[in-house]
Protein backbone atom coordinates (compact mmCIF):
# COMPACT_ATOMS: atom_id res chain seq x y z
CA UNK A 1 0.00 0.00 0.00
CA UNK A 2 1.31 3.41 -0.95
CA UNK A 3 0.48 6.36 1.24
CA UNK A 4 0.69 9.68 -0.51
CA UNK A 5 0.39 12.99 1.25
CA UNK A 6 -0.46 16.22 -0.45
CA UNK A 7 1.52 19.37 0.26
CA UNK A 8 -1.00 20.72 2.76
CA UNK A 9 -1.11 17.44 4.64
CA UNK A 10 2.69 17.33 4.83
CA UNK A 11 2.78 20.86 6.24
CA UNK A 12 0.06 20.03 8.76
CA UNK A 13 1.72 16.81 9.91
CA UNK A 14 5.18 18.30 10.25
CA UNK A 15 3.76 21.35 12.08
CA UNK A 16 1.85 19.04 14.39
CA UNK A 17 4.97 17.03 15.15
CA UNK A 18 7.08 20.13 15.82
CA UNK A 19 4.51 21.65 18.18
CA UNK A 20 4.08 18.28 19.88
CA UNK A 21 7.80 17.81 20.43
CA UNK A 22 8.23 21.36 21.74
CA UNK A 23 5.42 20.97 24.27
CA UNK A 24 6.66 17.51 25.26
CA UNK A 25 10.17 18.78 25.95
CA UNK A 26 8.80 21.73 27.86
CA UNK A 27 6.70 19.44 30.04
CA UNK A 28 9.37 16.82 30.49
CA UNK A 29 10.26 17.60 34.10
CA UNK A 30 6.73 18.16 35.30
CA UNK A 31 5.12 14.98 33.98
CA UNK A 32 3.55 12.50 36.32
CA UNK A 33 2.83 9.33 34.50
CA UNK A 34 -0.31 7.55 35.60
CA UNK A 35 0.37 5.03 38.32
CA UNK A 36 -2.24 2.56 37.27
CA UNK A 37 -0.50 1.50 34.11
CA UNK A 38 0.43 -2.14 34.27
CA UNK A 39 -2.48 -2.91 36.57
CA UNK A 40 -6.00 -3.88 35.71
CA UNK A 41 -9.27 -3.97 37.57
CA UNK A 42 -10.22 -7.48 38.62
CA UNK A 43 -13.19 -8.89 40.47
CA UNK A 44 -13.33 -12.10 42.40
CA UNK A 45 -16.49 -14.07 41.87
CA UNK A 46 -18.10 -14.44 45.30
CA UNK A 47 -19.77 -17.77 44.58
CA UNK A 48 -17.55 -20.84 44.27
CA UNK A 49 -17.19 -21.56 40.56
CA UNK A 50 -14.57 -22.39 37.95
CA UNK A 51 -14.39 -18.74 36.93
CA UNK A 52 -12.33 -17.50 39.87
CA UNK A 53 -11.31 -13.92 39.14
CA UNK A 54 -12.62 -11.90 36.22
CA UNK A 55 -11.61 -8.81 34.25
CA UNK A 56 -14.87 -6.80 34.18
CA UNK A 57 -13.76 -4.31 31.50
CA UNK A 58 -12.93 -7.07 29.05
CA UNK A 59 -16.25 -8.77 29.72
CA UNK A 60 -18.25 -5.55 29.31
CA UNK A 61 -16.50 -4.60 26.08
CA UNK A 62 -16.88 -8.12 24.74
CA UNK A 63 -20.59 -7.94 25.47
CA UNK A 64 -20.84 -4.57 23.73
CA UNK A 65 -19.05 -5.84 20.64
CA UNK A 66 -21.09 -9.03 20.76
CA UNK A 67 -24.31 -7.02 20.71
CA UNK A 68 -22.98 -4.72 18.00
CA UNK A 69 -22.03 -7.57 15.67
CA UNK A 70 -25.23 -9.47 16.39
CA UNK A 71 -27.30 -6.39 15.66
CA UNK A 72 -25.38 -5.92 12.43
CA UNK A 73 -25.98 -9.53 11.45
CA UNK A 74 -29.72 -9.41 12.20
CA UNK A 75 -29.98 -6.13 10.33
CA UNK A 76 -28.14 -7.74 7.43
CA UNK A 77 -30.55 -10.66 7.30
CA UNK A 78 -33.61 -8.46 7.62
CA UNK A 79 -32.69 -6.21 4.72
CA UNK A 80 -31.30 -8.93 2.51
CA UNK A 81 -31.90 -8.26 -1.18
CA UNK A 82 -30.49 -9.66 -4.36
CA UNK A 83 -29.45 -6.23 -5.52
CA UNK A 84 -27.47 -5.06 -2.49
CA UNK A 85 -27.82 -1.78 -0.67
CA UNK A 86 -24.70 0.09 0.34
CA UNK A 87 -24.53 -1.45 3.81
CA UNK A 88 -25.13 -4.95 2.49
CA UNK A 89 -22.49 -4.51 -0.19
CA UNK A 90 -19.94 -3.47 2.42
CA UNK A 91 -20.60 -6.49 4.63
CA UNK A 92 -20.63 -8.75 1.58
CA UNK A 93 -17.26 -7.39 0.48
CA UNK A 94 -15.68 -8.20 3.86
CA UNK A 95 -17.25 -11.66 4.03
CA UNK A 96 -16.40 -12.58 0.45
CA UNK A 97 -12.84 -11.39 1.07
CA UNK A 98 -12.52 -13.84 3.98
CA UNK A 99 -14.35 -16.57 2.08
CA UNK A 100 -12.05 -16.33 -0.92
CA UNK A 101 -9.05 -16.48 1.39
CA UNK A 102 -10.40 -19.65 3.00
CA UNK A 103 -11.35 -21.18 -0.34
CA UNK A 104 -7.86 -20.61 -1.72
CA UNK A 105 -5.99 -21.96 1.29
CA UNK A 106 -8.08 -24.89 2.55
CA UNK A 107 -7.39 -27.97 0.43
CA UNK A 108 -10.46 -30.03 1.49
CA UNK A 109 -13.77 -28.77 0.24
CA UNK A 110 -15.94 -29.99 3.11
CA UNK A 111 -13.90 -28.02 5.63
CA UNK A 112 -14.15 -24.74 3.75
CA UNK A 113 -17.40 -23.69 5.36
CA UNK A 114 -16.53 -24.47 9.01
CA UNK A 115 -13.17 -22.77 8.59
CA UNK A 116 -14.91 -19.80 7.05
CA UNK A 117 -17.29 -19.60 10.00
CA UNK A 118 -14.43 -19.65 12.51
CA UNK A 119 -12.09 -17.30 10.70
CA UNK A 120 -14.80 -14.80 9.76
CA UNK A 121 -16.08 -14.67 13.33
CA UNK A 122 -12.53 -14.16 14.57
CA UNK A 123 -11.93 -11.49 11.99
CA UNK A 124 -15.13 -9.58 12.72
CA UNK A 125 -14.74 -9.74 16.50
CA UNK A 126 -11.08 -8.73 16.50
CA UNK A 127 -11.63 -6.06 13.89
CA UNK A 128 -14.45 -4.46 15.86
CA UNK A 129 -12.58 -4.60 19.14
CA UNK A 130 -9.41 -3.17 17.57
CA UNK A 131 -11.32 -0.38 15.87
CA UNK A 132 -12.79 0.59 19.24
CA UNK A 133 -9.18 1.03 20.34
CA UNK A 134 -8.91 3.98 17.96
CA UNK A 135 -11.90 5.90 19.25
CA UNK A 136 -11.78 8.01 22.42
CA UNK A 137 -14.03 6.61 25.09
CA UNK A 138 -14.66 5.71 28.70
CA UNK A 139 -12.51 3.26 30.58
CA UNK A 140 -11.72 2.26 34.13
CA UNK A 141 -8.22 2.40 35.47
CA UNK A 142 -6.73 1.40 38.80
CA UNK A 143 -4.46 3.50 40.97
CA UNK A 144 -3.38 2.60 44.49
CA UNK A 145 -6.12 0.01 44.72
CA UNK A 146 -8.72 2.61 43.83
CA UNK A 147 -10.87 2.65 40.75
CA UNK A 148 -10.41 5.63 38.42
CA UNK A 149 -12.89 6.59 35.74
CA UNK A 150 -11.17 7.82 32.59
CA UNK A 151 -13.50 10.02 30.57
CA UNK A 152 -12.36 10.42 26.98
CA UNK A 153 -8.68 10.81 27.82
CA UNK A 154 -8.00 7.37 26.45
CA UNK A 155 -9.51 5.15 23.79
CA UNK A 156 -12.10 2.51 24.51
CA UNK A 157 -10.39 -0.50 26.09
CA UNK A 158 -10.46 -3.29 23.56
CA UNK A 159 -10.94 -6.92 24.60
CA UNK A 160 -7.99 -7.92 22.43
CA UNK A 161 -5.76 -5.86 24.72
CA UNK A 162 -6.40 -8.50 27.36
CA UNK A 163 -4.29 -11.64 27.14
CA UNK A 164 -7.27 -13.82 28.17
CA UNK A 165 -9.06 -13.21 24.88
CA UNK A 166 -6.05 -13.79 22.68
CA UNK A 167 -4.77 -16.90 24.40
CA UNK A 168 -8.26 -18.39 24.41
CA UNK A 169 -8.73 -17.80 20.73
CA UNK A 170 -5.26 -19.03 19.79
CA UNK A 171 -5.62 -22.23 21.81
CA UNK A 172 -9.09 -22.71 20.41
CA UNK A 173 -7.74 -22.43 16.86
CA UNK A 174 -5.06 -25.01 17.72
CA UNK A 175 -7.64 -27.42 19.11
CA UNK A 176 -9.99 -26.90 16.17
CA UNK A 177 -7.21 -27.51 13.65
CA UNK A 178 -6.32 -30.81 15.33
CA UNK A 179 -9.97 -31.84 15.60
CA UNK A 180 -10.37 -31.21 11.88
CA UNK A 181 -7.20 -33.20 11.20
CA UNK A 182 -8.48 -36.16 13.23
CA UNK A 183 -11.82 -35.97 11.45
CA UNK A 184 -10.18 -35.96 8.05
CA UNK A 185 -7.30 -38.40 8.48
CA UNK A 186 -8.35 -40.60 11.32
CA UNK A 187 -6.67 -40.89 14.70
CA UNK A 188 -3.79 -43.15 13.65
CA UNK A 189 -2.66 -41.10 10.70
CA UNK A 190 -2.91 -37.96 12.82
CA UNK A 191 -0.69 -39.53 15.49
CA UNK A 192 1.78 -40.57 12.81
CA UNK A 193 2.11 -36.92 11.87
CA UNK A 194 3.91 -36.28 15.16
CA UNK A 195 6.58 -38.94 14.59
CA UNK A 196 7.23 -38.10 10.96
CA UNK A 197 9.66 -38.07 9.34
CA UNK A 198 11.47 -39.67 12.29
CA UNK A 199 10.51 -40.58 15.88
CA UNK A 200 13.36 -38.36 17.05
CA UNK A 201 11.37 -35.39 15.81
CA UNK A 202 8.53 -36.02 18.29
CA UNK A 203 9.57 -33.39 20.87
CA UNK A 204 10.29 -30.91 18.09
CA UNK A 205 6.86 -31.42 16.64
CA UNK A 206 5.18 -31.02 20.01
CA UNK A 207 7.15 -27.86 20.77
CA UNK A 208 6.28 -26.54 17.33
CA UNK A 209 2.59 -27.12 17.96
CA UNK A 210 2.76 -25.47 21.38
CA UNK A 211 4.67 -22.49 20.00
CA UNK A 212 1.88 -21.78 17.56
CA UNK A 213 -0.72 -20.44 20.02
CA UNK A 214 1.96 -18.56 21.98
CA UNK A 215 3.15 -16.57 18.98
CA UNK A 216 -0.38 -16.34 17.65
CA UNK A 217 -1.80 -14.80 20.81
CA UNK A 218 1.16 -12.67 21.88
CA UNK A 219 1.41 -11.02 18.46
CA UNK A 220 -2.09 -9.58 18.74
CA UNK A 221 -1.82 -8.84 22.44
CA UNK A 222 1.48 -7.00 22.08
CA UNK A 223 0.29 -4.89 19.21
CA UNK A 224 -2.98 -3.79 20.77
CA UNK A 225 -1.98 -3.47 24.42
CA UNK A 226 1.41 -1.96 23.60
CA UNK A 227 -0.16 0.49 21.16
CA UNK A 228 -2.70 1.51 23.78
CA UNK A 229 -0.05 2.14 26.46
CA UNK A 230 2.16 4.01 24.04
CA UNK A 231 -0.65 6.30 22.98
CA UNK A 232 -1.52 6.92 26.62
CA UNK A 233 2.10 7.81 27.42
CA UNK A 234 2.32 10.13 24.44
CA UNK A 235 -0.89 11.83 25.55
CA UNK A 236 0.53 12.35 29.04
CA UNK A 237 3.73 13.82 27.58
CA UNK A 238 1.82 16.91 26.54
CA UNK A 239 -0.72 16.71 29.38
CA UNK A 240 -3.48 16.52 26.79
CA UNK A 241 -2.77 20.00 25.45
CA UNK A 242 -2.24 18.26 22.16
CA UNK A 243 -3.93 14.94 21.66
CA UNK A 244 -2.05 12.66 19.25
CA UNK A 245 -5.10 11.85 17.19
CA UNK A 246 -2.89 10.68 14.36
CA UNK A 247 -1.35 8.03 16.60
CA UNK A 248 -4.73 6.95 17.91
CA UNK A 249 -5.84 6.54 14.34
CA UNK A 250 -2.66 4.69 13.44
CA UNK A 251 -2.81 2.21 16.32
CA UNK A 252 -6.56 1.86 16.33
CA UNK A 253 -7.43 1.66 12.69
CA UNK A 254 -4.33 0.76 10.74
CA UNK A 255 -2.57 -1.62 13.12
CA UNK A 256 -5.94 -2.90 14.36
CA UNK A 257 -7.14 -3.85 10.88
CA UNK A 258 -3.83 -5.39 9.93
CA UNK A 259 -3.65 -7.43 13.15
CA UNK A 260 -7.24 -8.62 12.78
CA UNK A 261 -6.42 -9.77 9.26
CA UNK A 262 -3.19 -11.41 10.39
CA UNK A 263 -4.87 -13.23 13.26
CA UNK A 264 -7.65 -14.72 11.12
CA UNK A 265 -5.20 -15.43 8.28
CA UNK A 266 -2.93 -17.35 10.66
CA UNK A 267 -5.92 -19.26 11.99
CA UNK A 268 -6.76 -20.31 8.44
CA UNK A 269 -3.13 -21.20 7.78
CA UNK A 270 -2.84 -23.36 10.92
CA UNK A 271 -6.02 -25.22 10.05
CA UNK A 272 -4.93 -25.73 6.44
CA UNK A 273 -1.52 -27.03 7.55
CA UNK A 274 -3.25 -29.70 9.61
CA UNK A 275 -5.58 -30.59 6.74
CA UNK A 276 -2.80 -31.19 4.24
CA UNK A 277 -2.22 -34.85 3.45
CA UNK B 1 -9.14 -5.68 43.50
CA UNK B 2 -6.26 -5.15 41.14
CA UNK B 3 -4.15 -7.54 39.21
CA UNK B 4 -1.11 -7.32 37.01
CA UNK B 5 -1.43 -6.35 33.40
CA UNK B 6 -0.63 -9.75 31.93
CA UNK B 7 -2.98 -12.25 33.49
CA UNK B 8 -4.86 -15.38 32.71
CA UNK B 9 -8.00 -16.20 34.64
CA UNK B 10 -11.67 -17.07 34.41
CA UNK B 11 -12.32 -14.41 31.80
CA UNK B 12 -10.97 -16.78 29.18
CA UNK B 13 -13.82 -19.22 29.78
CA UNK B 14 -16.35 -16.46 29.26
CA UNK B 15 -14.52 -15.36 26.13
CA UNK B 16 -14.61 -18.87 24.74
CA UNK B 17 -18.33 -19.17 25.47
CA UNK B 18 -19.05 -15.79 23.98
CA UNK B 19 -17.05 -16.71 20.89
CA UNK B 20 -19.06 -19.85 20.22
CA UNK B 21 -22.33 -18.08 20.96
CA UNK B 22 -21.32 -15.30 18.59
CA UNK B 23 -20.33 -17.83 15.95
CA UNK B 24 -23.67 -19.60 16.29
CA UNK B 25 -25.60 -16.35 15.93
CA UNK B 26 -23.49 -15.19 13.02
CA UNK B 27 -23.87 -18.51 11.22
CA UNK B 28 -27.61 -18.20 11.66
CA UNK B 29 -28.00 -14.56 10.72
CA UNK B 30 -24.99 -13.64 8.62
CA UNK B 31 -23.02 -16.47 7.05
CA UNK B 32 -25.76 -18.83 5.89
CA UNK B 33 -27.90 -16.07 4.33
CA UNK B 34 -24.78 -14.57 2.78
CA UNK B 35 -23.56 -17.85 1.26
CA UNK B 36 -27.04 -18.79 0.09
CA UNK B 37 -27.44 -15.39 -1.46
CA UNK B 38 -24.11 -15.67 -3.24
CA UNK B 39 -24.99 -19.14 -4.57
CA UNK B 40 -28.41 -17.98 -5.66
CA UNK B 41 -26.95 -14.94 -7.32
CA UNK B 42 -24.40 -17.07 -9.14
CA UNK B 43 -27.09 -19.46 -10.38
CA UNK B 44 -29.30 -16.59 -11.47
CA UNK B 45 -26.47 -14.95 -13.33
CA UNK B 46 -25.61 -18.24 -15.02
CA UNK B 47 -29.24 -18.74 -16.07
CA UNK B 48 -29.45 -15.22 -17.35
CA UNK B 49 -26.21 -15.69 -19.22
CA UNK B 50 -27.44 -18.87 -20.87
CA UNK B 51 -30.69 -17.19 -21.79
CA UNK B 52 -28.82 -14.26 -23.23
CA UNK B 53 -26.62 -16.65 -25.22
CA UNK B 54 -29.67 -18.38 -26.65
CA UNK B 55 -31.31 -15.10 -27.46
CA UNK B 56 -28.14 -14.00 -29.19
CA UNK B 57 -28.09 -17.16 -31.27
CA UNK B 58 -31.74 -16.67 -32.23
CA UNK B 59 -31.06 -13.11 -33.12
CA UNK B 60 -28.15 -14.17 -35.31
CA UNK B 61 -30.29 -16.70 -37.15
CA UNK B 62 -33.13 -14.30 -37.68
CA UNK B 63 -30.65 -11.72 -38.85
CA UNK B 64 -29.29 -14.15 -41.42
CA UNK B 65 -32.83 -14.98 -42.52
CA UNK B 66 -33.83 -11.40 -42.82
CA UNK B 67 -30.66 -10.60 -44.72
CA UNK B 68 -31.43 -13.40 -47.16
CA UNK B 69 -34.97 -12.12 -47.58
CA UNK B 70 -33.69 -8.63 -48.06
CA UNK B 71 -31.37 -9.84 -50.79
CA UNK B 72 -34.22 -11.61 -52.52
CA UNK B 73 -36.32 -8.53 -52.30
CA UNK B 74 -33.49 -6.46 -53.70
CA UNK B 75 -33.16 -8.81 -56.64
CA UNK B 76 -36.89 -8.68 -57.26
CA UNK B 77 -36.93 -4.93 -57.11
CA UNK B 78 -34.03 -4.62 -59.51
CA UNK B 79 -35.70 -7.05 -61.88
CA UNK B 80 -38.94 -5.14 -61.81
CA UNK B 81 -37.10 -1.91 -62.29
CA UNK B 82 -35.33 -3.22 -65.35
CA UNK B 83 -38.58 -4.54 -66.78
CA UNK B 84 -40.26 -1.24 -66.20
CA UNK B 85 -37.38 0.53 -67.85
CA UNK B 86 -37.59 -1.69 -70.90
CA UNK B 87 -41.32 -1.26 -71.11
CA UNK B 88 -40.96 2.48 -70.93
CA UNK B 89 -38.32 2.34 -73.64
CA UNK B 90 -40.55 0.24 -75.87
CA UNK B 91 -43.48 2.46 -75.24
CA UNK B 92 -41.45 5.53 -76.05
CA UNK B 93 -40.14 3.98 -79.25
CA UNK B 94 -43.57 2.89 -80.39
CA UNK B 95 -44.97 6.30 -79.62
CA UNK B 96 -42.24 7.95 -81.60
CA UNK B 97 -42.87 5.68 -84.55
CA UNK B 98 -46.61 6.31 -84.43
CA UNK B 99 -46.14 10.06 -84.26
CA UNK B 100 -43.72 9.87 -87.17
CA UNK B 101 -46.22 7.89 -89.13
CA UNK B 102 -48.99 10.32 -88.33
CA UNK B 103 -46.84 13.22 -89.32
CA UNK B 104 -45.92 11.54 -92.52
CA UNK B 105 -49.49 10.60 -93.34
CA UNK B 106 -50.76 14.11 -92.62
CA UNK B 107 -47.95 15.53 -94.77
CA UNK B 108 -48.87 13.18 -97.55
CA UNK B 109 -52.50 14.15 -97.23
CA UNK B 110 -51.67 17.81 -97.21
CA UNK B 111 -49.45 17.43 -100.26
CA UNK B 112 -52.16 15.57 -102.10
CA UNK B 113 -54.71 18.20 -101.22
CA UNK B 114 -52.39 20.91 -102.41
CA UNK B 115 -51.94 19.19 -105.73
CA UNK B 116 -55.65 18.67 -106.09
CA UNK B 117 -56.33 22.25 -105.21
CA UNK B 118 -53.85 23.43 -107.74
CA UNK B 119 -55.38 21.27 -110.39
CA UNK B 120 -58.82 22.48 -109.51
CA UNK B 121 -57.67 26.10 -109.56
CA UNK B 122 -55.97 25.65 -112.88
CA UNK B 123 -59.08 24.11 -114.30
CA UNK B 124 -61.29 26.87 -112.98
CA UNK B 125 -58.81 29.44 -114.32
CA UNK B 126 -58.84 27.79 -117.68
CA UNK B 127 -62.63 27.83 -117.69
CA UNK B 128 -62.67 31.50 -116.66
CA UNK B 129 -60.14 32.43 -119.32
CA UNK B 130 -62.10 30.58 -121.96
CA UNK B 131 -65.33 32.24 -120.99
CA UNK B 132 -63.54 35.59 -120.84
CA UNK B 133 -62.06 35.12 -124.26
CA UNK B 134 -65.40 34.05 -125.58
CA UNK B 135 -67.16 37.04 -124.06
CA UNK B 136 -64.40 39.38 -125.27
CA UNK B 137 -64.49 38.11 -128.74
CA UNK B 138 -68.25 38.22 -128.73
CA UNK B 139 -68.16 41.80 -127.46
CA UNK B 140 -65.50 42.63 -130.01
CA UNK B 141 -67.65 41.31 -132.64
CA UNK B 142 -70.77 42.85 -131.26
CA UNK B 143 -69.54 46.29 -130.42
CA UNK B 144 -68.30 48.52 -133.11
CA UNK B 145 -65.20 50.06 -131.75
CA UNK B 146 -62.14 51.57 -133.21
CA UNK B 147 -58.88 49.78 -132.99
CA UNK B 148 -57.51 51.98 -130.25
CA UNK B 149 -60.40 51.43 -128.00
CA UNK B 150 -60.41 47.81 -128.83
CA UNK B 151 -56.77 47.51 -127.78
CA UNK B 152 -57.14 49.58 -124.58
CA UNK B 153 -60.14 47.66 -123.53
CA UNK B 154 -58.43 44.39 -124.28
CA UNK B 155 -55.28 45.40 -122.35
CA UNK B 156 -57.23 46.53 -119.30
CA UNK B 157 -59.19 43.37 -119.29
CA UNK B 158 -56.06 41.30 -119.65
CA UNK B 159 -54.30 43.14 -116.80
CA UNK B 160 -57.28 42.51 -114.56
CA UNK B 161 -57.12 38.93 -115.49
CA UNK B 162 -53.45 38.87 -114.66
CA UNK B 163 -54.08 40.40 -111.23
CA UNK B 164 -56.74 37.87 -110.52
CA UNK B 165 -54.49 35.09 -111.54
CA UNK B 166 -51.75 36.41 -109.31
CA UNK B 167 -54.12 36.42 -106.42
Amino acid sequence: MKVKFSKGEKIFLSGFLVVYVIIAIWNLNKIEFPKGIGEVWQVKVPLPSILGTLNPITIIMTAVIFLLITYMAIDFKRHLTKIPSRKQAGIETVLSFVYELVEDVIPVKEFVRPTFYISATLFLFILFSNLLGGIPGISFGVSNHHLILNLFNDTWPSPTGDLNTNVTYAVMVLFISHIFAIKLKGFKTWMKGFVSPNPIMLPMNIIGELAKPVSHSLRLFGNIAGGGIMVLMLSYLTKYTIVPVVLWGFFGFFVGTVQAFVFSMLAIAYISVQLEQ
Amino acid sequence: MTGIFVNFNGTSILQLMSFFLLMYLLIKYLYRPFLNLVDQRRNDIQDEYEKAEEARKDAKESKKKSEFQLQELDEKISKMYNEAKERVKKYEESGKARIQKEIESTMEKARREIVEERLRAEESLKAKVVTLVITLTSRLIQKDLDEKLKREFLMSQLSKLGEENEK
